[in-house]
């Protein structure tokens, strides 16, 4: 299992269960926060405390569908960054780009 | 709180060896004394410090540099002339905005900083010692203290240990503290400052750390200090330590007497003998038969055959035996060295890439001359007009004053790039796409379908062909064959205005960073999937692309496997891979 889900509340908290995220697994990723997203997820925590390094292709798929969620009204947070994952977020600024928490119950918190 | 460590000491009881590293460097299993005490402090929530420093501070400053690597937010005072440590204090009267913590530089302990800060403000106590019993150390300064822990008397230099107390090297200040410090340059916290507080009952107290305390002073503390934590770390991880990529002959591993720490990249050959505890640092080759023994083997040592070293700290060519004191500088190269390493620096890797840059391309045109004599003539047979199409590309857009305080974003370099036509000479404008309800997405846009295209020039860009022209930029130096895609002015500038994904502004920041890369054919994009790809998805692509060609060694450090781009190998297996992709045609139309 390379994604573990499950629903916190009204929630969908994603955990990427890979210590590299790369483009191996991007597009099944990219996948399934789509298919969430068409079952009407408005509400999803990404959470990254399992993994030490994410690739450009991953960080893609992520921001692809923040555009998506965005533009449905709803929202896409992370969690859990490592050092390496941390620093990496905040090179390519994606740090800004997305609402960042240091646990999940954190970001489940922020959207209520 | 914020906290000032004072590290502008010569640390000169460690002398020779703080001519080479200062004081607040020396390494302590591989890592700076400083970081040691960075971290302590972090703990207890203290995320802004200023460092004093004197000596040697062009070292400490590149290491730390502002902090953010280490999560902290560092600045430093820099003293010319070196000062005692009350005007260490005195010089930054701005920097006291509320209670700040005060660190020796060459102190380590493992105090709880939030139990003295609150023994601190319980008692109003304008300035706070940390203070450990004294451990039979003559000739030093001790302190007396009432019941409620104020300080009331003081000994100078005491000979026949009057009090118990002596001040451990971390305080608390309270603003109100500079009042009583003079400007005197001589002016220190643990003779002068004590002899005001005592004269005058000011409400100062000493608080009892009764924990670990190290202060490194000598060699044989610092030696004592990385045995010490390699026995700690020894027992937590088992009994050897070792870095990455490190080189032990088997027969030697298998006689170490452990504790043992050995750093990256480091060798040790056949016949040695190793007897823990002893710490071995980054890039350290140890010859054929020599022995070590309890000892530091500081970073980019070489030790030579059949050498003895016992109780000892080395480094490079200096050797500092700790039980004596007596330190020795070996002029033969044979037996002690330091270590020099030969590392392609960035101004040939440069050359080497432009290199590559020219023979590829001049290869690259030589062979495929005829394929493009023959475009040539269809695009001349298939409609009129010029076979190369000049398209204006820019390295980076520039902020430019328009006077009245208003900019505008210009093109900074422009480059044209070559290009076989594919459209129609008198084709039709963007404004006429719009009018047939075609809009394009931002500046990475590319139209399925479009009508301004050549029959000829659909089947070049389908296959890519439409760009081998570009060969000719590379051999020019325009540009490279790795790079960040150049883009035409008025898209760079919508990109550095409004992020370029059209309703996708968040992503403004990121994107703009393909701006800091240098111009290029290959790439991560090109190399996977072209087109294919979200406008969102490449710019990621191309901000860490731009990023990992920064020449800027903590920054690549940082990027961890990205970094690539900048060797050799990186270099020419992203020009296949896009070869690869490009004759795949995936995603290209």
């Amino acid at each position: 299992m390379n994604f573990i889900e499950q629903k916190v509340g009204d929630v969908l908290v994603v955990g990427i269960n890979l210590a590299r995220a790369t483009l191996q697994e991007a597009d099944s990723f990219k996948q399934l926060l789509y298919n969430a997203m068409d079952k009407g997820e408005r509400k999803i925590v990404v959470d990254f405390s399992q993994c030490d390094f994410v690739d450009s292709t991953f960080l893609g798929a992520l921001v692809v569908s923040l555009k998506r969620m965005t533009q449905a009204g709803g929202d896409i947070k992370l969690v859990g960054f490592r050092p390496a994952v941390r620093s990496m977020m905040e090179l390519t600024r994606m740090h800004k780009v997305f609402d960042c928490y240091e646990s999940v119950q954190d970001a489940v918190k922020s959207f209520s | 709180m914020k906290g000032l460590i004072l590290g502008a000491g010569i640390g000169s009881r460690l002398l020779p060896l703080t001519n080479e590293i200062p004081a607040l460097m020396v390494p302590i299993l591989n890592k700076p004394l400083v970081l040691y005490i960075l971290e302590h402090l972090k703990r207890f929530e203290i995320n802004e410090v200023k460092i004093s420093l004197h000596h040697l501070p062009e070292v400490v400053d590149s290491y730390l540099g502002d902090g953010e690597e280490f999560d902290i937010k560092i600045s430093y005072s820099l003293e010319k002339e070196l000062l005692e440590t009350g005007h260490s204090i005195k010089r930054i009267p701005s920097y006291f905005d509320d209670t700040i913590l005060i660190h020796y530089g060459n102190v380590l302990t493992n105090i709880d900083l939030n139990d003295f800060l609150y023994f601190h403000k319980q008692r109003k106590s304008i300035f706070s010692y940390v203070v450990i019993e004294n451990r039979i150390v003559k000739n030093i300064n001790e302190i007396s203290i009432d019941e409620k822990s104020q300080i009331i008397d003081y000994k100078f230099r005491a000979t026949d240990s009057q009090y118990q107390f002596i001040p451990a090297g971390i305080f608390l200040a309270e603003k109100e503290i500079l009042d009583h410090i003079s400007l005197n340059k001589n002016f220190s916290l643990e003779e002068d400052l004590l002899r005001i507080i005592c004269d005058n009952k000011l409400p100062a107290f000493a608080y009892i750390h009764k924990g670990d305390y190290y202060k490194i002073q000598y060699p044989k503390d610092l030696l004592e200090m990385n045995i010490q934590i390699l026995k700690m770390l020894a027992l937590a991880e088992g009994r050897l330590i070792f870095g990455n990529k490190i080189g032990i002959h088997k027969e030697v591993l298998n006689s170490i007497l452990y504790p043992v720490f050995v750093g990256e990249n480091s060798v040790i050959h056949k016949k040695v003998v190793v007897k823990g505890p002893t710490v071995i640092g980054d890039d350290v080759i140890i010859d054929e038969g020599a022995t070590i023994s309890n000892s530091l083997i500081i970073n980019n040592t070489y030790l030579g055959k059949n050498l003895e070293i016992e109780n000892s700290i080395v480094y490079k060519n200096l050797c500092i035996n700790t039980k004596s004191d007596y330190s020795i500088y070996v002029t033969d190269s044979f037996i002690l060295a330091p270590i020099v390493k030969i590392k392609l620096s960035d101004k040939i890797k440069e050359i080497l890439f432009r290199l590559i840059d020219i023979a590829l391309s001049l290869i690259g045109l030589i062979l495929l001359l005829p394929i493009m004599l023959l475009i040539s003539l269809a695009i001349k047979l298939d409609s009129k007009g010029p076979v190369i199409y000049k398209s204006k590309r820019t390295q980076k857009p520039q902020l430019v004053d328009q006077g009245d305080k208003w900019y505008r974003y210009e093109p900074e370099k422009v480059v044209y790039y070559y290009k076989f036509r594919t459209m129609k000479v008198d084709g039709i404008g963007k404004n006429d796409l719009k009018s047939k309800n075609i809009y394009t997405d931002g500046p990475y846009f590319k139209i399925k379908d479009d009508p301004r295209i050549t029959k000829v020039g659909k089947f070049l860009r389908k296959t890519s062909l439409d760009e081998l022209p570009l060969l000719f930029n590379v051999l020019k130096g325009d540009l490279s064959l790795v790079g960040v895609w150049g883009l035409p002015p008025e898209e760079a500038v919508s990109l550095m205005e409004t992020g370029g994904t059209k309703g996708f502004y968040q992503l403004k920041d990121v994107a703009q960073l393909r701006f800091k890369g240098k111009l290029g054919l290959a790439g991560y994009w090109q190399s996977r999937g072209r087109s294919e790809l979200s406008a969102e998805e490449r710019s990621i692509h191309d901000a860490i692309q731009a990023l990992a060609s920064i020449k800027d060694e903590k920054l690549r450090a940082k990027l961890g496997a990205y970094s690539r781009v900048n060797s050799l190998r990186g270099y020419l297996s992203l020009i296949l891979e896009t070869i690869k992709s490009v004759i795949k045609r995936k995603g290209a139309y």
